[in-house]
């Protein structure tokens, strides 16, 4: 059996730097990807990354920007740990060797973004995730850290409450292996994909999600979805950089009508409002062919080249549109989860002793309601290396114990049961492809009772569909066909916490907007919701929201 | 066919040729023809999701991010390595379409294989790698190579524990962002013919790294890095043959990136015996006959060791069956040119007429 102190599932910017806090604090560390780490969708992250570097800024205002932005429902203890070690871990990645854009003074430079009173936003032109996972993976080359790479792990092995390792299959073999550790770091990113025309990469299925929810670990405030006000016609991104830029938005008048929604801060108001205000403009007729205009001319060809290559290159590609010359087509595209499973301010959850989240799969709640932009590298980064600190220390303490011989006998029946069915049953894709437009059609950015009650409903019966998949290739070696169908399963579970996340709350607050309850209701509804498994779908129940500085008030941008 | 983004514009209907193999199946690798129709506006890597999605489940590729930032499709298509979710769809029918048109004007047959007639798309597994299935190659090696340069910032001076960051200009990240941007998708090292023949070469996208190690002000082992990289099956072996930049999908300029490398290489005093070589067998090759001759360069550069071997891979020994190439029409003149610049002061500015 493979034995590691320390397992980190998910090679992304938040695992890799678990594997180097917890390498470098001594233990005995395996990253364990299903793709290739720098394959990881970090890479597609463009704008940048905060922290209060500036003498004139500093860690509270970054704290105070963070809790408006959650609409006061991120966690405040948790929040401030994010923003005083911001600056820090910023150094520590200079240090390693990351590449950022510079100041003509030669110090790394920050950029305006959303939601935040100061230009707090450190980037490498537009390729800023990029730069980070190519330097975490680097500093992991470095140390010479054990990698599985194309392993898909498929269960979270728990004993008596207290995390053994994992099973995973190696895509290489198609082999299952056992996989044991003292303790278990789980950074394996979003479930986006539950959506049509999400911004995220193909892979980000929320399996770490799906198994810790398997496993009986709650998640929490997952109908917190952010959507991005700035996507092209098939998702991808088109980073909020460009608006700290100077880019506006305009519409089918050549109104920046940002000016209506946000007085003050304009294209810069947080993203949850910028979204809102392009789908209102949209639905009232003042989109041009269901789109609204970016445009980046106000910017300058000279700086659009140095500091936005990438988004230039994809708007050519892909909407045909040189931004140098005219405006970039744009709609609010399902861009991030808040939620996540529930996570302490070292990783740690709060039922499974050995278990740690760091990421987007955590809901560690320094988002809230709603992310700022710039804030969910920041989480990875110091999160990540927070949660890989806990992990050593924890194992350290802690013996290793075998996993049970049942975890990887019953992953085997489970396979084989699925490649024994019958040969004519529906394959996957096309019970994805249908979750991914009821999500978008119902549980997107505009929400109501009637909707989203049909969407808990058609999850339901997708999943019963599920269970009756057929696999459309048994052969053992990189067989991609059956990774997609488990990471299906792992989106239907998913969707139906999200769905009925936003059925139960009756109320509008940051990303979740319900015509039918407009206005955020801080009497009944400031707490945060817990998704734990049940015979017949989640158990909701909720947990209160902690506030140290800042009480709730009326949020305008 | 998936749904459209726009249903006013026709569709794409396009034949993919993709080369299969499963070494479970035991056997060799076949061409395997899928007739689709996709939406206007789609890429490569839609059309294979769309394929393995509905069509043939057991069609293996690797994909992740769609837009060319992740670097996961590296593949051939038509004959050359792309990225397949930058490639649009209708841009290689095209090319397709020209290639079987020059086949029928040509009167030939084509390939005898059913799979590749007419306008058939071609899609392959990245070349210089083995294949593990499909299009899915074993890039343990090209890994390796990559560590092998030791991708990180090394600094005697690291004070991870400073107050501030270290300070660098912006044009100073300029200089080292003109290599940042390699995805590491395998392109350039998949038809880089000097791989091709000597396969323990590093390779393109390791010296695309080193440059950006070698060039950050904040690294102070450059002379180490050059030291290493100025031996045996490093930066000299190098072939100019450009392809790397032709094919990066980036467009970062490889060959250049490599050219800065061997410039700091000879300004630290590390031109190898190769190296010397190689840039006489340049200079040599121009003055014979106006071109730049691949051939002499690869032999003088040691990259094709054992003289000319009828066993070397397809491309190199085609380019080799050329024999001596032809001097171009007006060879006096780059002759004239090239004496100019051998004569007094040796630089062009003094010689030029």
């Amino acid at each position: 059996m493979i034995a590691h102190e320390v397992l980190i599932i998910g090679a992304g910017l938040a695992g890799m730097r678990a594997a180097i806090a917890a390498h470098d604090a001594g233990a005995d560390v395996a990253l364990v990807s299903k793709v290739h780490p720098v394959r990881s969708h970090t890479c597609c992250a463009q704008g940048g990354i905060n922290a209060a570097l500036g003498d004139d800024d500093s860690w509270e205002a970054h704290l105070f920007d963070t809790v408006k932005g959650s609409d006061y429902l991120g966690d405040q203890d948790a929040i401030e740990v994010m923003c005083k070690a911001a600056p820090g871990d910023i150094r520590a990645l200079e240090h390693m060797g990351c590449p950022f854009s510079r100041f003509e003074n030669g110090r790394i430079a920050q950029r305006p973004f959303g939601g935040a009173g100061f230009p707090r936003t450190a980037y490498a032109a537009d390729i800023s995730g990029f730069v980070l996972l190519h330097t975490m993976y680097e500093q992991v080359l470095r140390r010479g850290i054990r990698l599985y790479q194309e392993w898909y792990v498929t269960r979270l092995v728990l004993d008596d409450g207290v995390a053994r390792g994992v099973v995973a299959i190696d895509l290489l073999t198609g082999k299952l292996h056992a996989m044991a550790a003292k303790a278990v770091v789980i950074a394996t990113g979003p479930a986006s994909r539950i959506y049509q025309s999400s911004s995220n990469s193909v892979d980000c299925t929320g399996d770490g999600m799906g198994m810790a929810y398997r496993a009986g670990l709650p998640l929490m405030d997952m109908e917190f979805v952010q959507f991005h006000p700035t996507g092209l016609r098939n998702g991808v991104l088109i980073t909020e950089g460009c608006r700290g830029e100077g880019g506006i938005l305009l519409n089918s008048d050549g109104e920046r009508f940002m000016k209506r929604y946000a007085p003050t801060k304009g294209e810069l108001a947080s993203r949850d409002v910028v979204s809102r205000a392009e789908a209102t403009e949209i639905a009232e007729g003042r989109g041009i062919d269901g789109f609204i205009m970016l445009d980046l001319r106000p910017i300058g060809p000279e700086r659009i080249r140095t500091n936005l290559l990438q988004v230039r290159e994809l708007s050519m590609d892909i909407a045909g549109v040189d931004p140098c010359e005219a405006p970039i087509p744009i709609r609010p595209t399902p861009h991030y989860f808040m939620g996540g499973v529930r996570a302490g301010v070292d990783g740690r959850s709060p039922v499974a002793e050995g278990a740690y989240f760091a990421g987007e799969v955590s809901c560690i709640s320094v988002h809230g309601a709603n992310r700022l932009g710039g804030n969910s590298l920041l989480d990875a980064v110091v999160f990540g290396r927070r949660s890989g600190e806990a992990a050593a220390a924890h194992a350290a303490a802690h013996e290793q114990l075998p996993l049970p011989e049942s975890a990887v006998r019953d992953q085997e029946a489970e396979i084989a049961e699925l490649a024994g069915r019958d040969g004519d049953g529906e394959r996957q894709a096309t019970i994805r492809e249908e979750l991914q437009k009821l999500m978008f059609a119902k549980v997107g950015i505009w929400r109501e009772k009637g909707a989203l009650a049909e969407a808990v409903d058609e999850v339901r019966a997708l999943k019963e569909r599920y269970a009756r998949v057929r696999l459309g290739h048994a052969g053992a070696v990189f067989n991609t066909e059956l990774p997609q169908v488990l990471e299906t399963g792992n989106l239907l579970d998913l969707a139906e916490c999200v769905a009925m996340g936003a059925l139960d709350r009756e109320e509008s607050r940051g990303s979740h907007a319900r015509t039918d309850f407009p206005e955020r209701d801080d009497e009944v509804w400031m707490k945060h919701s817990l998704f734990t498994r049940g015979d017949d779908g989640p158990v909701c129940d909720t947990a209160p929201v902690t506030i140290t500085r800042y009480e709730p008030e009326v949020r305008t941008y | 066919m998936p749904a459209a983004d726009d249903p006013g514009v026709p569709p794409v209907t396009a034949a993919l040729a993709i080369r299969r193999y499963d070494p479970e199946l035991g056997d060799e690798a076949r061409w395997q023809r899928y007739e689709i129709e996709m939406p206007a506006g789609s890429t490569v890597l839609e059309a294979l999701m769309y394929v393995q999605e509905h069509v043939d489940g057991s069609l293996a590729f690797r994909r992740s991010c769609r837009h060319a930032i992740c670097g996961s499709c590296g593949m051939r298509i038509n004959g050359c390595a792309r990225l397949a979710c930058n490639t649009q769809l209708t841009a290689v029918v095209a090319e397709a379409e020209r290639r079987a048109a020059r086949r029928s004007a040509a009167a030939t047959s084509g390939d005898d294989d059913a799979a590749l007639a007419g306008a058939a798309v071609r899609i392959e597994p990245l070349g210089n790698m083995p294949v593990i299935r499909d299009l899915v190659t074993d890039m343990t090696v090209f890994w390796e190579k990559l560590r092998s340069v030791q991708p990180w910032l090394q600094s005697l001076d690291d004070r991870a524990d400073a107050d501030g960051e270290r300070l660098m200009t912006p044009h100073q990240y300029a200089v080292i962002a003109q290599g940042l941007l390699c995805v590491e998708c395998g392109a350039c090292y998949s038809d880089c013919i000097a791989v091709e023949a000597a396969p323990e070469f590093v390779g393109p996208t390791s010296l695309v790294k080193a440059y950006r190690y070698a060039y950050d002000v904040r690294d102070d082992q450059a002379h180490r890095r050059l030291h290493d990289l100025a031996g045996e099956h490093g930066m000299w072996e190098c072939t100019h043959c450009y392809v790397c930049t032709q094919r990066c999908p980036k467009h970062l300029r490889v060959r250049e990136l490599i050219g800065r490398l061997s410039e700091l290489a000879q300004v630290e005093g590390l031109c190898s015996d190769a190296a010397v070589k190689r840039s006489q067998a340049f200079v040599a090759g121009i003055e014979q006959s106006g071109r730049v001759d691949e051939r002499t360069l690869a032999e003088k550069a040691g990259a094709v060791r054992g003289g000319v071997s009828a066993a070397l891979p397809a491309p190199v020994s085609e380019m080799l069956r050329g024999g001596a190439r032809e001097p171009i029409s007006d060879v006096d003149l780059v002759r004239r040119v090239a004496g100019r610049l051998r004569g007094p002061g040796s630089t062009g500015a003094e010689g030029a007429p």
